[in-house]
């Protein structure tokens, strides 16, 4: 009974974030945040700052957060969630044209078809 | 004057276009190699010893100088914003430096080290130019019983001084000195040690154990780490530092150009040990030592510029004796070699120009490194998104592809990666392959002119002491083997006889 | 040559991606290991430069100078064998290590197909093996790096520097 959310230090990242202590809240499931982060170099624009989550949250909530290393995104997600036995898994989704998606793969499909759980697919609010 | 005359003429080399390109290119490649992953400044300039074929040797070695003082300053930028030093000589400035960057002020650290950096090299230029020539005429009159013990004592020190353990490290310069035995015997011919193989009928070439340990020893080693976690991308700020920033670090500036132009000098000191001083020295002069390790910016202000002007002055044994002091001027030693020049007392009179002319070229490699480091960090910051995965099989096939260019060989293709697995092996097991570059420099100097010296001193090892600069040097070598276990025995008794 | 200076309120690594520190134990063996190697390899060239000859201390043969680095060298390397306590500079061989295996097989394989099929198509291969197989990059990422490399080195060195390399594309 976990609400667990795939967290990048984005725009997009964030809006999950919201939803999913929004979620957390409205069921009362612990929440779980979780932040995959591709390895082998010094510096990498998806590993979240925990110091920076710390700010994000509200400080009533109280949350776990989990940072796993691995180049495949929904493998990582995928095994958090049935780790923790999640009932929601809160994601990120991006805009994107059908080819895009088609030439790129996407991991957000992945969780989408193969989760044991819903999974509440986020977007970014139009600008 | 005759003095500045020919150092005023090496401006004009310099001045050339050509010249300068290769020391902004120095600088460039040297300021990337500092911040990237895995590979050091000696690995680098190892990798790029082939390529230095092709350039005319005051280039060559403008650019391998550019080099080796830019990777003091790359390795700075991720001490202080990762706490991950790129160099062995940034590993002090993370305590302060990181600290800062924690409290919002990474900009502030790596500018005050930028200009510290720069202050401290042009400084120790400065006085190089004065001492190098003195230095070169006081060891013309050398013989081959100065340069036996002086070739030692080299080798000794940087065992004794290097990081690591000392028993371990002369260890390698046995290592290194008996690699160098390889081949054909210098004065009878006799093949020595080549195990009946042709392709070791000349001995091994240093470019071969350069890129064999450095290049691809660290190459092979970073691999382990391709799964390492990657760190939030930092912020840096403004990197321009106040003038109250500017107040505080004079002191430590000025003192930090000191420590590092006396260390550097000596065989074994080097970056790394005078920055090591220089952070020491700071703390100990300091009117609040308890900010120390809190964000104190003499704290990075000393060592980088301490670090910086034992880069520098490192260049006075190499040029002026032909004893490198460290690992790095052992390969700088070797690119030399390649050119076919032989670094010593000779090279101030008998190249004037290549002297003064790499000696200068430090002043404009030190303005480019002011100019282009503090613009350029958030270049610096988006490098080390690289991956390893990916920097590796760049680097490896230069690597391979270089050595296999200097003789068309693959026999060297093949001892440069035996040689790269040993590199590797070394570093698991705690070896530096500093120690054993060096010794096998050195090798063949220290055997030739320790038979000559016996052959003049006609079998009397005693003959040495009849010598008094060879003499004074031996006894600091004894010095050096006797004082450090003695002191620890005595230091064991008098906790005994405390406790 | 990078050093990681440990950080206070950070977590341990878990899956050993970091250099693990060994047990005392597995240190000891290792530092063992490691100085009995050069020990015999000193005998071994201890013994051959006997061999050669070595003279006399005022006229030395072949053999003097390398068999007094030989002798130094045991030495040493026995010294160490008997200091062998851990140091806190080794580091343990965990399964990472393997990486480094097919890395250097591959270096020789590398090196051995080099002058008889042309540079080319090992370096591509070897670019693939190393990207996909050991980095785990994408498909995408490994074919663009392997090619684009390729085509560069061949510009510089061949192209542009005029070195003999082995080559099969007829440029």
């Amino acid at each position: 009974m976990t609400v667990i959310v795939g967290y990048v230090p984005n725009p997009l990242g964030r809006v999950a974030l919201e939803h999913a202590i929004a979620e957390a809240a409205l069921r009362g499931a612990p929440l779980k945040i979780l932040n995959v982060s591709r390895p082998g170099a010094y510096v990498d624009a998806s590993t979240a700052d925990v110091e920076e989550i710390k700010g994000l949250v509200p400080e009533s909530v109280s949350y776990d957060f989990e940072q796993v290393a691995d180049e495949d995104v929904a493998e990582a997600v995928l095994a958090a969630a049935q780790a923790s036995s999640a009932s929601l898994i809160v994601i990120g989704l991006r805009r994107r044209s059908p080819v895009g998606k088609l030439i790129m793969g996407s991991s957000a499909q992945r969780i989408l078809l193969e989760a044991g759980c819903p999974v509440l697919a986020v977007k970014e609010p139009a600008a | 004057m005759d003095f500045f005359s020919p150092v005023i003429a090496g401006f004009g080399v310099v001045f050339q276009p050509e010249n300068l390109f290769y020391c902004l290119l120095g600088v460039t490649l040297g300021m990337l190699v500092g911040v990237l992953p895995g590979l050091g400044p000696a690995a680098t300039i190892a990798i790029l010893l082939p390529v230095t074929y092709n350039i005319e040797p005051t280039a060559a070695i403008i650019m391998l100088a550019g080099i080796f003082y830019g990777a003091q300053y790359g390795g700075t930028i991720t001490s202080v914003l990762l706490r991950l030093p790129g160099e062995a000589s940034s590993v002090v400035t993370a305590i302060d430096g990181h600290e800062m960057a924690r409290q919002g002020r990474a900009g502030s650290a790596l500018g005050i080290a930028a200009i510290g950096s720069f202050i401290g090299g042009t400084v120790a230029i400065i006085a190089l130019t004065f001492v190098a020539p003195l230095v070169a005429g006081f060891a013309l009159d050398f013989g081959p019983a100065e340069y036996t013990a002086l070739a030692l004592l080299g080798i000794l020190l940087v065992s004794t001084l290097g990081t690591g353990s000392t028993t371990k490290s002369i260890l390698m310069a046995t290592v290194g000195l008996l690699l160098a035995t390889i081949g054909q015997d210098p004065l009878a011919g006799t093949s020595r040690l080549t195990f009946g193989s042709d392709q070791l009928l000349d001995g091994i070439d240093f470019v071969i154990v350069a890129m064999g340990l450095f290049g691809v020893g660290e190459i092979l080693y970073s691999l382990e780490s391709l799964r390492g976690k990657s760190a939030p991308a930092p912020s840096v700020g403004s990197v321009y530092p106040s003038r109250k920033d500017l107040g505080e670090s004079k002191g430590a500036i000025t003192r930090g150009s000191l420590v590092g132009f006396i260390l550097g000098i000596l065989p074994g000191g080097g970056a790394t040990m005078s920055s090591m001083v220089a952070y020491a020295v700071e703390k100990k002069t300091a009117k609040h030592p308890e900010r120390f390790g809190k964000g104190a910016i003499q704290g990075v202000a000393g060592p980088e510029t301490a670090n910086n002007a034992a880069a520098t002055s490192s260049f006075i044994p190499l040029l002026t004796l032909g004893i490198p002091a460290n690992a790095t001027m052992a390969i700088m030693f070797g690119a030399l070699l390649l050119q076919g020049i032989t670094p010593g007392p000779l090279l101030v009179q008998e190249k004037p120009d290549l002297f003064w002319g790499v000696v200068n070229s430090m002043y404009i490699g030190n303005i480019l490194l002011l100019a282009m480091s503090l613009p350029l960090i958030g270049i610096f910051v988006k490098i080390l998104r690289i991956r390893a995965a990916i920097l590796a099989p760049l680097t490896i096939l230069i690597t391979m592809i270089g050595v296999y260019t200097v003789r068309m060989n693959v026999f060297d293709m093949f001892l440069m990666v035996g040689l790269g697995i040993v590199g590797y092996l070394m570093k698991k097991v705690g070896f530096e392959p500093g120690p054993l570059v060096l010794a096998f420099v050195l090798g063949s100097l220290l055997e030739s002119s320790f038979r000559r010296s016996m052959r003049l001193f006609d079998g009397q090892v005693t003959g040495f002491f009849g010598q008094p600069i060879a003499a004074t040097l031996l006894v600091a070598i004894l010095l050096i083997i006797v004082v450090p276990p003695l002191s620890r025995t005595l230091r064991k008794q008098r906790r005994k006889a405390a406790a | 040559m990078t050093s990681v200076v440990p950080e206070e309120g950070v977590p341990e690594e878990e899956d050993g991606l970091l250099p693990v520190p060994p047990s005392p134990a597995y240190a000891r063996r290792q530092n063992i290991v490691a100085a009995l190697i050069p020990l015999a390899l000193g005998v071994i060239t201890g013994i051959m430069s006997w061999s050669l000859g070595v003279g006399t201390l005022s006229n030395p043969g072949p053999g003097l100078w390398p068999l007094a680095v030989s002798v130094a060298m045991v030495v040493t390397a026995a010294v160490l064998v008997l200091r062998s306590g851990p140091t806190g500079e080794e580091e343990t061989f965990t399964r990472e290590a393997l990486i480094v295996v097919v890395a250097a097989v591959s270096l020789v394989g590398y090196a051995l197909l080099f002058e008889r099929i042309g540079f080319e198509i090992p370096t591509v291969a070897l670019l693939v093996l190393w990207l996909k197989g050991l980095g785990r990059e994408g498909w995408r990422m490994t074919v663009i790096i392997s090619l684009g490399t390729t085509a560069v080195l061949y510009l510089l060195f061949v192209t542009g520097l005029g070195v003999s390399l082995p080559h099969i594309l007829p440029f």
